[in-house]
């Protein structure tokens, strides 16, 4: 791809509806999509209202399709701000008691790590449709487990990365996986932020309730809570999964009886060599978070939404004389100085992804594409698929973390996708 | 090669030509050339300045500086007759710079003069096993004046080259003016082109000091940038470089003896 292509294709707008279009999974978000669900509803049943699950709630009642029905959850004061959004809702503090409902036809499980795997198991024998929060479960052996039942079932399941219903992150997958941005050369992740990732707990009883993320009895910590999400970066971009994993990983600064580690560095090795990291410290927040796919033309930094041409266009204003001399005019084009040079990427102010304003960061698209799944009656291709790859990689690098070794990609986890 | 061709202005047709070169870009803009000539022309400039740079070159083991440089002295290196010429005038602009002109800037120990020219078989051997010779203090102006001798041979009467942002020529005049206009990019001063160029050495705001005082070895951070402007681009790019080595003090001297070109820090 040329320097104007490049710009055409990346720094043009009005991309984002032709793309929506092409993507069977967002069909939900086109006027065709919407078509098919009209006058159809989705009656949800929110099983975890924290913040997760409230912020599921508030998109939720942004989509036509969607109405909230049912809040479950055995911490009453997330309960009662959950109702106080949807007055008419049924409470239950029991999930078993929501899934019994015939008035539910999806629940969304925003619950801790641990109880994803029961949960959904029993959802989807309950007949409900499900969305449950990324990772999918604790250990790689539930996933499985999720996803051939998820399969079987017969019914909706999807797993909260809603980065695969971003339409930046589309846009930019299409072109990676067509090798229009050359071989991918190497993927980078990283998540830093500067806090005790704790919440306030009103009474030392619920300390492990309410900060359950802190636990291993609960939770896998960074590498389930953060890196899932961006692992799937991996897969995607490349067609493929990691071969083989290292990392390392320890408490540094946040020793305050947490179980988990605050600072976690991975290595993801693909069949052909080429390595995704993944980083996350929580006592230094300077480099935020980054997404980045390096390819052989281009770098994408996703966190930003910009493309970067490896050999971008100096800052010349001696093309301004074509348009001059078009229009006869004299002008003076002021581009004279020290040498420009192709190492100097970093002031490459690079182009947008999506030029187009797009405030969704893919939570809303993934609600109405899991509404208009349900309306009409069809699991769509790579959601579950790409989720589950996202979940075992994270979980698989824990494990690395935890054993001090290399590991390979278990065989037997391998389903029939890539 | 990128190249675009326009002929909207019945008056006026325009052609536009970039490439890559020498870590940077070579762009082109030619007048009144009809678009088939344009576009052989162009692709003769590519040619032309890739064989250049193919012998100015340090970086991949092929290119001719880099087998000088690889020789550590040891031995003599056969070249062709135009780099030899060139080794010959950069020792001149060396002694008329003051040695603020000094290919060899870049070697770790200072070794004056830097290399031997052996005419019989047309030969070069450097002095010293460390000598390092770079081109990127006046290979982008030789360029161009060799482009420009390429286009007027070609029968392209007006011209506007542009190559890096640091090296500019003018050739002819633009259909509208009574030549080419170059702005500096901070603003400031604006330079008129008539069959002349200027070259811009230094550093702009934010830049890593890159230029290295010969004498002392260490990289130069002298104020804002030197441009000079003259006939010849090479003559420029050679005198912006020393004069943005030269202590302050210094430049009017140095320049003194380059009758023809003057300078002007921006």
């Amino acid at each position: 791809m040329d320097r104007r292509e490049f710009i055409k294709r990346f720094g043009s707008a009005g991309a984002a509806g032709l793309l929506l279009s092409s993507v069977p999974w967002l069909k939900g978000c086109t006027p065709a999509g919407q078509e098919e669900m009209k006058g159809g509803k989705v009656r949800f049943g929110i099983i975890g209202t924290g913040s997760r699950g409230r912020y599921h709630l508030e998109n939720l009642l942004k989509v036509p399709q969607a109405e909230v029905v049912a809040f479950c959850d055995n911490y009453r004061p997330n309960l009662d701000l959950a109702l106080s959004r949807v007055p008419g809702a049924r409470c239950f503090d029991d999930y078993r008691r929501l899934l019994e409902d015939r008035e539910v036809d999806a629940v969304i499980i925003a619950t801790p790590l641990h109880l994803h795997h029961r949960m959904t198991l029993d959802a989807l024998s309950a007949g409900k449709n499900v969305l449950c929060e990324k990772a999918m479960a604790y250990t790689m052996e539930e996933c499985l487990d999720m996803y051939r039942k998820g399969r079987a079932s017969g019914k909706v399941f999807f797993v909260g990365q809603q980065r695969l219903f971003d339409a930046k992150y589309i846009k930019i997958m299409d072109s990676v996986r067509k090798g229009e941005l050359g071989p991918v050369v190497n993927v980078r992740n990283y998540w830093f932020r500067n806090n005790d990732w704790r919440r306030s707990v009103p009474s030392p009883e619920l300390e492990r309730h309410i900060n359950w993320r802190l636990y291993r009895e609960y939770s896998r910590g960074l590498m389930t809570e953060l890196a899932c999400h961006q692992l799937q970066n991996g897969t995607w971009a490349k067609g493929m999964i990691p071969q083989q994993v290292m990392g390392t990983g320890s408490l540094i600064y946040w020793k305050d009886g947490r179980e988990v580690f605050d600072n976690v560095c991975t290595i993801y090795t693909f069949p052909d060599g080429v390595n995704m990291t993944f980083e996350s410290v929580i006592s230094n927040k300077h480099f935020g978070m980054g997404e980045q796919i390096l390819c052989k033309d281009a770098t994408i930094d996703l966190a930003r939404g910009r493309l970067y041409a490896e050999n971008p266009k100096p800052r010349s204003g001696i093309r301004q004389l074509v348009g001059d001399i078009e229009k006869g005019i004299f002008s003076n084009p002021a581009f004279a100085g020290t040498s420009w040079s192709a190492e100097n990427a970093s002031k490459d102010p690079g182009v947008a992804i999506m030029p187009e304003a797009v405030g969704d960061d893919g939570s809303l698209s993934m609600l109405q594409a899991f509404c208009h799944s349900i309306l009409t009656g069809t699991q769509p291709p790579h959601v579950l698929e790409e989720a589950y790859y996202a979940s075992v990689l994270c979980l698989l690098g824990d494990e690395a973390i935890l054993q001090q070794k290399t590991l390979q990609f278990p065989e037997e986890l391998r389903i029939d996708y890539i | 090669m990128e190249f675009v061709f326009s002929g909207k202005n019945p008056d006026a047709s325009v052609a536009f030509a970039s490439f890559p070169a020498m870590h940077t870009v070579l762009e082109m803009v030619m007048a009144n050339v009809p678009e088939q000539r344009a576009r052989d022309i162009a692709a003769s400039v590519e040619r032309l300045v890739l064989d250049i740079e193919s012998k100015l070159g340090r970086h991949s083991a092929d290119q001719v500086f880099a087998r000088i440089n690889a020789s550590g002295g040891h031995s003599a290196v056969a070249v062709d007759e135009e780099v030899y010429s060139i080794l010959q005038l950069c020792e001149v602009f060396r002694k008329n710079t003051c040695g603020y002109f000094d290919i060899s800037a870049l070697s770790p120990v200072r070794t004056v003069p830097a290399y031997r020219l052996e005419n019989d078989g047309k030969k070069v051997c450097l002095n010293g096993e460390d000598v390092v010779l770079d081109a990127g203090g006046f290979g982008k102006g030789y360029a161009l004046d060799r482009v420009r001798s390429l286009l007027v041979e070609s029968g392209v009467s007006d011209a506007m080259l542009n190559f890096g942002d640091s090296s500019v020529l003018g050739l002819g005049r633009h259909p509208y003016g009574d030549g080419w206009r170059a702005g500096t990019a901070g603003g400031g001063s604006t330079f008129l082109l008539k069959d002349s160029a200027i070259s811009v050495s230094g550093l702009s705001a934010g830049e890593v000091p890159h230029i290295v005082d010969p004498a002392t070895g260490e990289m130069v951070d002298n104020g804002g940038p030197v441009v000079v402007e003259g006939r010849s681009a090479f003559i420029c790019e050679v005198l912006s470089t020393a004069l943005y080595a030269a202590p302050r003090e210094m430049r009017e001297r140095v320049a003194g003896r380059f009758e023809g070109y003057i300078f002007k820090v921006v």
